[in-house]
């Protein structure tokens, strides 16, 4: 199994202390060695296909290009930094973006902007390096609307569009994630799983299989061989209000909350996570993923305390 | 005594996700960080009032986070009244209008984002009328569509009870060359002006002329000080300026660059200005501070001379 650190514990949207200094490339310049200090030698990046106004994180193609001079340039960037690798990226779709709306989307829509999305992504990933790409199955349920009828239509579109995603993907593994708040939460996956082309790899998200009820031991004996890639969250969440259900679940109506912990911090059954992979014979990327982290230094130390704690198995 | 200038605090907070936090111990016990502190609108509204401002100045893009919140944005007002805060208005994008087939959709979206002004109790739009001068100057026809997309998006704001202010960048297409005559040329009675102090004065413009000049127009300002004034063209007209690599800022707090906004303020009190003035600290790195800071030097620094 080959461990990645995922960029995505970088809050680039919600207001934390000092948050603005994210925008500045410096600030990354400095993370790719923190990450390197902390021990991980390969990166996972959040994909967009367009930039995000005033930030110079490498997650778009424009901005690799204007601020970081083109991936050989970023490569040995990293290299530097102690880095050798873009492991993966990963994106979620979503109905229409922020400033579309839900109810005019159909399952052509939803499916086709998902797949333009996704070309994208695989050829920045190709461009890169990466091994694996992780596509979310869907946006939150609250904000798919009508959506939410067509179910069986979606899914049987999506699966459809994942397939011929493989068929150009080349040595990339694409990987679905099913977060807790969208339509193939916890162990409604492995149904879809079954009926989806073998390339298509699980993303067992550790603390999304959680939090939708599932035990996540179990869901990767289930997954077994086709796990295509891990990530390593972990959370003390119990969603006991069915906050997955209302708009941006990631901050519950219920009560404010961190969903995800610092690797090592939550109640994530890790050794019994290690030890299910390693009977599933799982030899690809298992990604810490300190999302919403609040100290990002900190939570890279502590994931690998956690990590170290793990050795063992 | 009534106060002549109203301060509003510019938004840089990006997206809030909670309105309150009634577990507020709790979810500071979680992982004893001052995260928790910075969380809701509830504590960030408390903050404007606590630093002494009566007003928050919002961004478009703040619009979708906060709906999701506060689906009427007249709760949201609401919401910020009951803690001494008013919306003072929003800022805004003109969009390709030096192109006279964009005219139409801008004055679309003007309608879009005044419906919203409204709607928050502001009263001001703030526009930076143009894209990155790196994206190609404005030439003759540009500068003349430019001028009339602004009117007619004015004399939308106007008919609704907002003022439109030109916003200048240092590094937009709407720059040293044109910005004057912009001005000079758009109907004062739909096109107003909101003088960004530093924006200004980085382009080459001296600060206190500039506003001894055009005081008529200008119903609004962005207060920031740089240490950067009369930038060279080459830095300014470069692709993506406005953040710089090394972190270097353009923008500082009042009074830690090198303007002299004592002499502004001696002008303003000469012209008698009247209304709201957006302190903005865009760059800090953190912002609280910035604004405990700045509502300081307002009112024991520049109150001295008008207030």
């Amino acid at each position: 199994m080959k461990i990645a650190f995922s960029l995505d514990t970088v809050n680039r949207s919600y207001q934390e202390p000092n948050l603005n200094r994210t925008a500045l490339k410096f600030y990354w310049d400095e993370l790719f060695k923190l990450v390197g200090a902390g021990g991980f030698d390969a990166i996972e990046m959040p994909f967009s296909a367009m930039p995000k106004v005033r930030s110079w994180d490498p997650f778009s193609k424009a901005q690799l290009e204007a601020r970081y001079g083109g991936a050989e340039p970023f490569a040995k960037q990293l290299k530097e930094a102690g880095i050798s690798k873009v492991a993966g990226l990963f994106f979620t779709p979503s109905v229409g973006g922020p400033f579309g709306s839900a109810s005019v989307a159909s399952a052509d829509g939803f499916v086709g902007g998902m797949k333009n999305t996704a070309e994208k992504l695989l050829a920045y990933a190709e461009e890169l390096g990466c091994e694996y790409v992780i596509i979310s199955a869907s946006p939150e349920v609250s904000s798919m609307g009508g959506l939410l009828e067509k179910e069986e239509e979606v899914l049987d579109k999506l699966a459809a569009a994942y397939s011929e995603l493989a068929d150009k993907a080349g040595n990339i593994k694409i990987c679905i994630r099913n977060e807790f708040w969208g339509i193939l939460r916890g162990d409604k996956m492995h149904d879809f799983m079954a009926k989806v082309d073998e390339r298509i790899g699980y993303c067992v998200d550790l603390a999304h299989v959680k939090i939708a009820g599932s035990d996540p031991v179990e869901f990767i004996r289930r997954a077994g061989s086709r796990i295509g890639c891990v990530s390593l969250t972990d959370t003390c969440f119990e969603d006991k209000a069915e906050c997955w259900k209302q708009p941006n679940p990631l901050f519950p109506v219920t009560g404010a909350t961190q969903i995800f912990r610092d690797l090592g911090q939550g109640g994530i059954d890790l050794k019994g996570v290690f030890a299910a992979l390693k009977e599933a014979g799982f030899d690809g990327w298992a990604t810490v993923s300190n999302r919403q982290s609040k100290q990002v230094s900190r939570g890279i130390l502590r994931a690998r305390y956690a990590l170290n704690a793990l050795e063992e198995v | 005594m009534e106060k002549n200038i109203r301060y509003s605090y510019m938004s840089h907070w990006k997206d809030i996700p909670y309105r309150e936090i009634p577990n507020f111990r709790d979810f500071y016990y979680e992982d004893k960080t001052n995260y928790a502190y910075y969380q809701s609108w509830d504590q960030i509204f408390k903050y404007h009032a606590g630093c002494g401002y009566e007003g928050m100045e919002v961004a478009p893009w703040d619009l979708f986070a906060i709906r999701t919140l506060f689906p009427d944005l007249r709760e949201f007002r609401a919401f910020a009244e009951e803690r001494g805060v008013e919306i003072s208005g929003m800022f805004h994008g003109m969009n390709g209008g030096r192109f006279k087939e964009n005219i139409p959709r801008n004055v679309e979206q003007t309608k879009a984002a005044v419906e919203n002004v409204v709607l928050l109790g502001g009263k001001h739009l703030n526009v930076c009328p143009g894209e990155n001068y790196a994206d190609g100057g404005l030439d003759e026809e540009g500068i003349l569509n430019t001028i009339e997309c602004l009117n007619e998006m004015g004399r939308v704001c106007e008919d609704n009870g907002v003022k439109l202010g030109v916003h200048n960048e240092f590094f937009c297409i709407m720059n040293k060359p044109n910005h004057k005559r912009i001005i000079e040329a758009t109907d004062p009675r739909y096109v107003h002006y909101c003088l960004d102090t530093a924006q200004v004065s980085i382009i080459g413009e001296d600060l206190c002329k500039f506003y001894d000049d055009y005081h008529e127009r200008i119903v609004t300002f962005h207060l920031k000080d740089t240490a950067d004034p009369k930038l060279p063209d080459e830095i300014r007209y470069a692709p993506f300026p406005e953040i710089q690599d090394d972190g270097h800022r353009w923008f500082w707090e009042l009074g830690f660059g090198v303007l002299d906004f004592e002499g502004l303020f001696t002008l303003m009190k000469k012209h008698g200005f009247k209304g709201w003035a957006t302190v903005e600290t865009d760059g800090t790195p953190d912002l609280l501070a910035s604004m405990a800071y700045t509502g300081y030097y307002v009112r024991n620094v520049l109150g001295k001379i008008y207030c």
